[in-house]
């Protein structure tokens, strides 16, 4: 079971979480919002780091609703990835659920330490 | 006749006669037995004659009136005789001694006796002649300002004293698509609401209430914007000029800015478009580069390292192909630089310095014998062949041949095309794909690993448009995809 659910379109997004993310925890990737709620449905991890704006049948914000939605899912945490650093965006993301919100260019070493004060 | 104190008369008749010499009228007479006309003097001064410069003929009165109005005068005076009217009335021109005309209202009446014979006729003769000279200038200025309206390419309506419509230009009907009917004699009030029943509802660019109140408060820091319903997208904004004349109070001009409302729009969202895709590359370098602060390791310093420097370029590349595009649109065609040359000779140019990506062959040309030429700048064709050619390389991974045909297209008569086909037999397109593929950023396959900025088939279209050409992509996913250039011929 991986620890930490990698989710956006962009692949270099997704190799700097890895590569901060990788010696230390283990980890799966997807590249949209249905690809996602695949892996969470095999195999659920146990924090998910989110994008909001992704192309596809679901954005971001749709995968939160359906992991906070779903009773089985619901602990799991999730942090947001966004390039809208506006106060209402990050509200609206609370809102909804959200346990985390990161503003794009994001520090990587924040990440790691949220991370890892939800795993241990 | 003396004046004042006619002597013999009785108190009615003098009463009478006081009333026609005080109302300056000329007088006749007619006898119908006796066939002839008293004229009296007033009448003959009238016409510029002296009294005794005019028989008691009908031909004196006859052949002085205006032969275009004979006719119709002659009927008036049958129809009273015959005992249709009432009373004789006719308006009609009659000829003054020194040879100009004169506009005279001759009315009376006749008396017909037992075997409805007539015996006698007698009326008054009064000068028009400037009344009907008023009359025309009314007319005319009247006639002017109904030019002026039509012809006017500002849309205004202008509100009397009263507060209702009074005038609108022809190019308002045309503007809101409303019928001078609809809006003539309108009050102000029924008029907004009328605006209101035309514009789109729920329009985040301008409703006719927040319009209304910014005329009102006499914002000049707000415009008073309203967007039609239709045709889609027509944004009007909204003036005022109030004046204190006692006939047209005010007028309400509205102008068409639809074109810079949508050049605003398109900009805001190229701005916030073009800032999202700076900041992938940002989040990149940012991240890493704090990654590298904290790294020890010197592979992974390396690795790292490497990464930031790629990202760097890829922004560079990016703010260069943003700016490229925006040079194009703002200045169009004024830096460019025409000159005809043969399509073979310049696609070969381009074939030449394109850099291969490894391991792929370079383009087969296909191109008739007999010299195609268009007119173009050359330096911004070949960027436009270079950018398709790079992409049918990127979206052709997998190898395989690359076609360009160059050809004379047909066409309308008039204006045939020289098309040049660019092909590969790559991954293709899906039509939803290929609907999307101008536009600005769009990149196909973001996560098949394909750099790209998206802005290259965006050049592509803009530099095609200035050519007054265009462009056309067919695709087959699975079976590779044709861009196809049309250039208007030489």
């Amino acid at each position: 079971m991986a620890q930490v659910l990698i989710v956006d379109d962009y692949s270099d997004i997704r190799r700097l979480l890895s590569v901060t993310l990788g010696k230390k925890f283990t980890l799966t990737e997807a590249e949209d919002g249905v690809g996602a709620m695949d892996v969470i449905r095999r195999d659920p991890p146990q924090v998910v780091l989110l994008d909001v704006m992704m192309p596809g049948e679901m954005d971001g914000l749709a995968v939160l609703d359906a992991i906070k939605g779903d009773p089985k899912t619901r602990n799991i945490q999730v942090a947001m990835l966004t390039a809208r650093g506006q106060v209402v965006d990050s509200d609206e993301a609370r809102s909804r659920g959200a346990d985390a919100y990161f503003v794009k260019p994001f520090s990587p070493l924040q990440v790691v330490t949220w991370v890892r004060e939800k795993l241990m | 006749m003396t004046r004042s104190n006619a002597p013999g008369l009785v108190e009615e008749d003098h009463r009478c006669w006081l009333a026609v010499v005080g109302c300056n009228d000329g007088l006749w007479d007619w006898n119908f037995q006796k066939e002839e006309v008293y004229f009296s003097d007033r009448w003959k001064a009238m016409l510029g004659y002296l009294p005794d410069e005019i028989g008691s003929s009908l031909e004196e009165w006859r052949c002085r009136v205006h032969p275009t109005d004979l006719d119709s005068v002659t009927r008036a005076i049958q129809q009273h005789l015959a005992g249709d009217t009432e009373l004789y009335c006719a308006e009609y021109r009659i000829r003054h001694k020194w040879g100009q005309y004169l506009w005279v209202l001759d009315r009376g009446r006749a008396q017909i006796d037992a075997s409805r014979m007539p015996v006698r006729m007698a009326g008054t003769y009064t000068d028009v002649t400037e009344r009907r000279l008023a009359e025309e200038v009314v007319q005319n200025l009247s006639e002017e300002l109904q030019t002026i309206l039509k012809l006017s390419p500002d849309d205004f309506v202008a509100f009397d004293r009263l507060g209702k419509v009074k005038y609108l230009t022809q190019a308002f009907e045309e503007l809101t698509q409303l019928a001078a009917r609809q809006v003539h004699g309108l009050s102000e009030e029924q008029f907004w609401d009328l605006m209101a029943s035309q514009s789109k509802p729920g329009s985040a660019t301008g409703n006719v209430t927040t319009a209304r109140n910014n005329l009102v408060q006499n914002s000049t820091l707000r415009r008073s914007l309203i967007e039609l319903a239709s045709p889609a997208g027509r944004v009007l904004s909204a003036s005022q000029r109030t004046s204190g004349a006692t006939s047209i109070a005010k007028i309400l001009c509205f102008r068409d800015v639809s074109h810079e409302t949508e050049v605003d729009r398109l900009k805001t969202e190229f701005l916030s478009t073009a800032a999202h895709e700076l900041r992938s590359p940002l989040a990149s370098i940012f991240g890493f580069t704090e990654l590298l602060l904290a790294e020890q390791d010197a592979a992974r310093r390396q690795e790292f390292t490497e990464i930031v420097y790629q990202q760097a370029q890829s922004m560079i590349h990016l703010l260069n192909e943003m700016l490229d595009l925006t040079r194009i649109e703002a200045r169009r065609q004024t830096d460019f630089v025409f000159t005809t040359v043969s399509a073979k000779d310049l696609v070969k140019a381009v074939v030449h310095h394109f850099i291969l990506p490894a391991g792929r062959e370079a383009p087969s040309l296909d191109a008739p014998p007999d010299g195609l030429f268009v007119r173009v700048d050359v330096k911004k064709t070949s960027q436009v062949i270079a950018n398709v050619l790079s992409n049918v390389y990127k979206y052709s991974p997998a190898g395989g041949p690359v076609s360009i045909r160059i050809e004379h297209f047909p066409g309308t008569e008039d204006a045939s095309e020289l098309v040049v086909h660019i092909c590969d037999q790559g991954m293709g397109m899906h039509p939803s794909e290929v609907a999307q593929v101008f536009e600005r950023f769009y990149r196909a396959r973001p996560n098949c690993g394909i750099p790209g900025t998206g802005l290259g088939m965006s050049i592509v279209k803009e530099i095609m448009t200035c050519f007054h050409g265009r462009v056309q992509v067919d695709s087959q996913p699975g079976a590779g995809t044709c861009v196809a250039l049309f250039f208007p011929s030489a």
